[in-house]
C-alpha cells in the first residue's frame, strides 16, 4: 500500500469540516458532557462546586487568551486587564448605578471588546516585541489607574463590596446552593469554547493562520492582517469582559488585587499546561491549576514559589503543554504503527 | 586548505544543499558560479560557520571546522564577506574596521592591517568618520571587504563582492582580490557573472540547484557545456 | 521658587538613577532581545542584598555594600542567561518563551524574598545623613551622594560603551548579530555580560533608591513599570532616547509628586507615555517599530 503522507495544505478561506469529531471536538464535547453531569455526584459539596465555578470562569478565559497567543501570535500580556474592567464594569453598574445585574454581562463583554480594540488599535501595527510592550504596560498601570478611580466609584483600594447577586425569577442566587451559579457559569464556559473554537476552524480561522504562517500569501487574497486581528482581538476581550462581568457577581468583590501577580501566573500555567495554541487544552488547564492549587493552599507562601518554579519548568522542558504530549503521543503511536506494518516503503 | 565533503544543508524542510564536495588548495582562487537562489550563498556560509551542516564535513587545514561557532572559525582565520554586507550602521568606517579585528590574533596585527585595508582603498581612508549606514553602495562595499581584511584571514569566502558596482568599481575590485590572492591568501569566490574572474580563477565550479554541475580549471570551463549552457543560454 | 528648584534638582538625580535602571533594560532587549520580566524582581533583590549588609546582619557601609552587591548582581545575571535563557536561544518563539520564563523567575524570586525576609516593610538607612545650604537651596547628602554616584556609572556606562571592545562588541551584537558573527565576535559570550551588565544596572538602582522607597517584597514592580515606560518612550533599544526620558519623566514625577501628591504619580506615567506614543509611535528616538 502506498503510505506516502503529503502533508494537508491549508489554503486561507478553505472551510474545513467544522463540525466533524476530531480530538478536538471530541475532548470539547467530552468535557461538556462530564461538566454536566458533575452536579449530581458533586452537587453537595459546595466547596467542589466553588472551585468547579471558578475553574471553568477561568478556562473560558485561558482559551480565549490562547486564541491571541496560540493562534493569532499576539503576545498579549493585558488578558487580565480585559477580566478586571469587565468586572469593575458590571460591578459599578450594578452597586453604583443600581441597574439589575443581568446588565453586567452584556456590559463587562462589550467593555471588553472596546478595551480590547483600544490596545490593540495602536499595538497591532507594531513589531510582535511592541505588542508585549505596550499591553504589559497597560496591565501594570490598570491597577494603579483602578486606585486612583476612587473618585470615579472604583473603590480605591478596596474595590467595590458586597456585590448584587443575581436574580433568577424570585429567587436570588446565594452562597449556600451552588448549583445554580453551576449551570451559569457552565453555559458561559460553553459560550467561550463554542465561539474560540469556530474562531479557529471557521473560514475566518484559517485565514487567521494563514496570515501567521505566511503574511505575503495571505495579503495577496486580500486579507489584511491588522483588520483581522482587531477582530480577534476584540473577539478575544468580549469574552474575557464576560467572564469577568461574571466572576464579580459571583465572588461579590472586585479589587485590584485581581491585578496582582498571583492572577496573572495562574493564567500563564494554564495555558502553558493545557499547551498553547492547543485548543481545548488552556481551558483543561485551568481546571488543573484551580485544583492543584487548591490542594497547594496550605503551603501559602511556597505555593507562589512553587508556581514561580513551574512556568519555568514548563517553559523550559515541556513548551507544548499536555495536549502538546497527546500530540507527540500520537505521532509516535503513528510511526511505531508504521514501522512495525510490513508494506513497503517509499522512498524518493 | 579547506576540504568539503557531501555537505547537505537545510532550511528547516528545505534543502538547498545537495551533497556538495569541493576544496581549495592553499594560495588558490577558486570561484563558485550559478545562478541565484540555488545554495551559493549557503554554501558560503556554512563553511564560514553560520549555518550548520544536517551531514558531511568540512576541513580546514586538516581540522574539521563543521558545527563551530563563527567566532572560533574567524581566530582560525576563516573570513566570510557576506554578500549582505552585514555592516553595523550606527558606527562609523573606522569603528566597524576596528571591530573586524575583534579576533585575537587580528588584533595583534590590527595597526599593519589597517594600514594595508587603506592603501587597498584610500577612499575609506577619507570616510572613516561617516556612519556605515550613510554609505553610498560602492563604499559599503569596500568596507565590507576592508573589514573583512581586518580579520587577518588566510581564507576568504567573498559572496559577490561586485554586486550592484559600477564597471570601472567591478574590475577595480577583481583587481584587488587578485593582489590579495599575490599575497598568499586562499579565496573561494562567489560571482554571478563571469569574464574576468573566470580568466584568473585556478578552478572553477557551477552549482545549480544545490549540486556541482560542473567543476573544473578555466580552460575546461570554457568547453564544457554546462557552463556555456547557463551563461549563454536560459538557466 | 525655590521649592521649585529643589524639586528640580530631587526630579534630575532621581532621573539619572531612573536612566540606570532603564539602560539596563535597554542593554538587556537591545543586544540580548530579552524582555526580562523579572527585572523587578532583581531590583527588590538588589535593595534587599544592601539590606543585610547594611543593616539586617552587618553594618557595612555603603561603599562596601556597592561593592560586594554588584559584583554578585553581575554574576546572578551571568547564571541566570547561561542557564535560564541560553537554551531557549535555538527555539523561533524565542523572544516569547523568555518572557514568561523570567515572568517565572520574577514570582520565584519575590516569593524567596518574601519567605525569606517576610511581608513587612524594610527600609534602608541614607547613606550619609544631614543636608547642606548650597546658594540658599537645602540639598540633602543623600540626594547629593545619588547623584554623584549615579553620574559616575552612567559615565563609567558610556566609555563602556563607546571605547572599549566588550562595549563596542555589545554595541556590534545590537546592530547586526549576523555581522557580529562575521567578526568574530562570541554571541553568547557577549549575551551573558549584558545580561551581567543589565542585573547589575537594576542591583544598584535598587540600592540607589531604596532609601527612598520602602522596601516590600513586591516593591521593585513599580521599577519594571518606570523601566518600561522609560524604554517604551524613549524607543527600545536607543540609549540616547532612554537618557532622554528618563529626566523628562524624573523631573516631571517629582513636579507632580510635590504638587498633585504621590497617588498620582504612576497614572500621570501612563499618561506620559501615552502622549509620547501618540504622537511617535516608536517612542522619541525608537528605530522604525512597524511591521515588515
Amino acid at each position: 500500500m502506498n503510505r506516502a503522507r503529503v502533508k494537508e495544505v491549508r489554503l486561507p478561506g478553505d472551510r474545513p469540516k467544522a463540525l466533524r469529531l476530531n480530538r478536538q471536538t471530541g475532548i470539547t464535547l467530552g468535557m461538556i458532557v462530564v461538566l454536566a453531569l458533575l452536579p449530581l455526584a458533586f452537587g453537595g459539596s459546595n466547596y467542589t462546586m466553588r472551585l468547579l465555578v471558578v475553574s471553568m470562569i477561568w478556562g473560558g478565559v485561558a482559551v480565549a487568551w490562547d486564541l491571541l497567543l496560540g493562534y493569532a501570535g499576539i503576545f498579549n500580556l493585558g488578558q487580565v486587564g480585559f477580566f478586571a474592567l469587565g468586572a469593575y464594569a458590571s460591578a459599578m453598574l450594578s452597586e453604583n448605578a443600581g441597574l439589575n445585574p443581568w446588565w453586567g454581562l452584556p456590559a463587562g463583554a462589550a467593555v471588553g471588546a472596546i478595551v480590547a480594540v483600544l490596545l490593540g488599535l495602536p499595538s497591532l501595527r507594531l513589531a510582535g516585541i511592541y505588542i508585549a510592550l505596550l499591553t504589559l504596560a497597560f496591565y501594570e498601570v490598570l491597577a494603579p489607574l483602578l486606585t486612583v478611580g476612587q473618585a470615579i466609584g472604583t473603590g480605591g483600594k478596596r474595590g467595590i463590596s458586597p456585590i448584587t447577586p443575581y436574580k433568577v425569577g424570585d429567587h436570588l442566587l446565594g452562597g449556600s446552593n451552588q448549583v445554580p451559579w453551576y449551570y451559569l457559569a457552565l453555559g458561559l464556559f460553553v459560550l467561550c469554547l463554542v465561539v474560540c473554537y469556530f474562531a479557529i476552524n471557521s473560514r475566518f480561522g484559517t485565514s487567521f493562520v494563514a496570515l501567521h504562517d505566511s503574511e505575503s500569501f495571505a495579503q495577496s487574497l486580500g486579507i489584511s492582517r491588522y483588520k483581522v486581528s482587531l477582530l480577534i482581538v476584540a473577539l478575544s476581550g468580549t469574552l474575557t469582559g464576560l467572564m469577568g462581568a461574571f466572576y464579580a457577581h459571583y465572588t461579590g468583590v472586585v479589587s485590584p488585587r485581581i491585578l496582582g501577580l498571583e492572577v496573572f501566573i495562574y493564567l500563564v500555567i494554564m495555558v502553558l499546561l493545557g499547551g498553547v495554541g492547543k485548543f481545548p487544552g488552556p481551558a483543561i488547564g485551568a481546571f488543573i491549576v484551580i485544583f492543584v492549587s487548591d490542594w497547594l493552599r496550605a503551603f501559602q507562601n511556597f505555593r507562589m514559589l512553587i508556581f514561580g518554579a513551574l512556568v519555568i519548568v514548563l517553559v523550559m522542558l515541556a513548551p507544548r503543554g499536555l495536549m502538546g504530549a497527546v500530540d507527540s503521543g500520537q505521532t509516535y503511536a503513528r510511526r511505531w504503527r508504521a514501522h512495525r506494518s510490513p508494506a513497503p516503503e517509499d522512498k524518493p | 586548505m579547506l576540504e568539503v565533503e557531501n555537505i547537505n544543508v537545510f532550511y528547516g524542510e528545505y534543502q538547498a544543499i545537495h551533497d556538495i564536495s569541493l576544496r581549495v588548495t592553499e594560495g588558490q582562487l577558486v570561484s563558485i558560479f550559478g545562478p541565484n537562489g540555488h545554495g551559493k550563498s549557503t554554501l558560503l556560509k556554512t563553511i564560514c560557520g553560520l549555518m550548520k551542516p544536517a551531514s558531511g564535513v568540512i576541513r580546514f587545514q586538516g581540522q574539521e571546522i563543521q558545527g563551530l561557532p563563527s567566532h572560533k572559525l574567524v581566530e582560525m582565520g576563516v573570513v566570510l564577506i557576506s554578500e549582505e554586507r552585514h555592516l553595523f550602521p550606527e558606527m562609523t568606517v573606522m569603528e566597524n574596521l576596528q571591530l573586524g579585528a575583534y579576533a585575537k590574533p587580528a588584533r595583534k596585527k590590527e595597526a599593519e592591517n589597517l594600514e594595508f585595508v587603506f592603501s587597498m582603498f584610500p577612499k575609506l581612508k577619507t570616510l572613516s568618520k561617516k556612519r556605515a549606514l550613510n554609505l553610498s553602495g560602492g563604499e559599503a562595499r569596500m568596507l565590507a571587504i576592508g573589514r573583512g581584511l581586518m580579520s587577518d584571514a588566510r581564507f576568504l569566502a567573498i559572496d559577490e563582492p561586485s554586486f550592484g558596482l559600477a564597471p570601472i568599481l567591478r574590475t577595480q575590485v577583481f583587481e584587488q582580490i587578485m593582489t590579495l590572492r599575490d599575497r598568499g591568501l586562499s579565496i573561494l569566490l562567489v560571482e554571478q557573472t563571469t569574464g574576468d574572474i573566470a580568466e584568473q580563477s585556478d578552478y572553477i565550479y557551477l552549482l545549480e540547484d544545490g549540486r556541482i554541475a560542473f567543476s573544473g580549471s578555466k580552460g575546461e570551463a570554457l568547453n564544457s557545456d554546462a557552463v556555456r549552457k547557463v551563461f549563454l543560454g536560459i538557466t | 521658587m525655590r521649592e521649585f528648584t529643589e524639586v528640580l534638582i530631587t526630579g534630575v538625580t532621581i532621573g539619572i538613577v531612573y536612566f540606570l535602571v532603564a539602560v539596563g533594560f535597554t542593554l538587556c532587549y537591545g543586544v540580548g532581545r530579552v524582555l526580562n520580566y523579572s527585572y523587578g524582581s532583581f531590583f527588590t533583590w538588589g535593595a534587599y542584598l544592601a539590606w543585610v549588609l547594611a543593616v539586617g546582619y552587618a553594618s557595612l557601609n555603603y561603599f562596601l555594600v556597592f561593592l560586594i552587591v554588584l559584583p554578585i548582581m553581575f554574576l546572578f545575571g551571568v547564571v541566570v542567561d547561561q542557564v535560564l535563557i541560553r537554551p531557549l536561544r535555538k527555539r523561533p518563539e524565542f523572544e516569547f518563551s523568555v518572557l514568561l520564563v523570567t515572568l517565572g523567575l520574577a514570582v520565584f524570586l519575590d516569593n524567596l524574598v518574601l519567605v525569606i525576609f517576610g511581608a513587612r516593610t524594610k527600609s534602608l538607612p541614607e547613606f550619609l545623613a544631614g543636608s547642606v545650604k548650597i546658594a540658599g537651596f537645602t540639598i540633602s547628602w543623600q540626594l547629593i551622594a545619588m547623584f554623584i554616584f549615579a553620574l559616575v556609572v552612567a559615565v563609567a556606562l558610556f566609555v563602556f560603551l563607546g571605547k572599549t571592545r566588550t562595549g563596542m562588541s555589545m554595541r556590534a551584537v545590537a546592530q547586526d548579530p549576523t555581522g557580529a558573527r562575521i567578526v568574530g565576535i562570541p554571541l553568547f559570550r557577549v549575551f551573558a555580560i549584558t545580561f551581567g551588565i543589565s542585573t547589575m544596572l537594576c542591583g544598584a538602582g535598587g540600592i540607589l533608591l531604596a532609601p527612598r522607597f520602602f522596601m516590600t517584597p513586591l516593591g521593585g514592580w513599580t521599577f519594571l513599570v518606570k523601566a518600561l515606560i522609560i524604554v517604551i518612550a524613549g524607543g527600545l533599544g536607543s540609549i540616547k532616547g532612554t537618557l532622554y526620558a528618563a529626566f523628562i519623566l524624573g523631573i516631571l514625577e517629582a513636579i507632580v509628586g510635590w504638587q498633585l501628591g504621590l497617588l498620582w504619580v504612576m497614572p500621570f506615567w501612563f499618561l506620559v507615555l501615552f502622549l509620547i506614543l501618540l504622537i511617535r509611535p516608536a517612542g522619541l528616538f525608537g528605530a522604525t517599530a512597524r511591521k515588515g
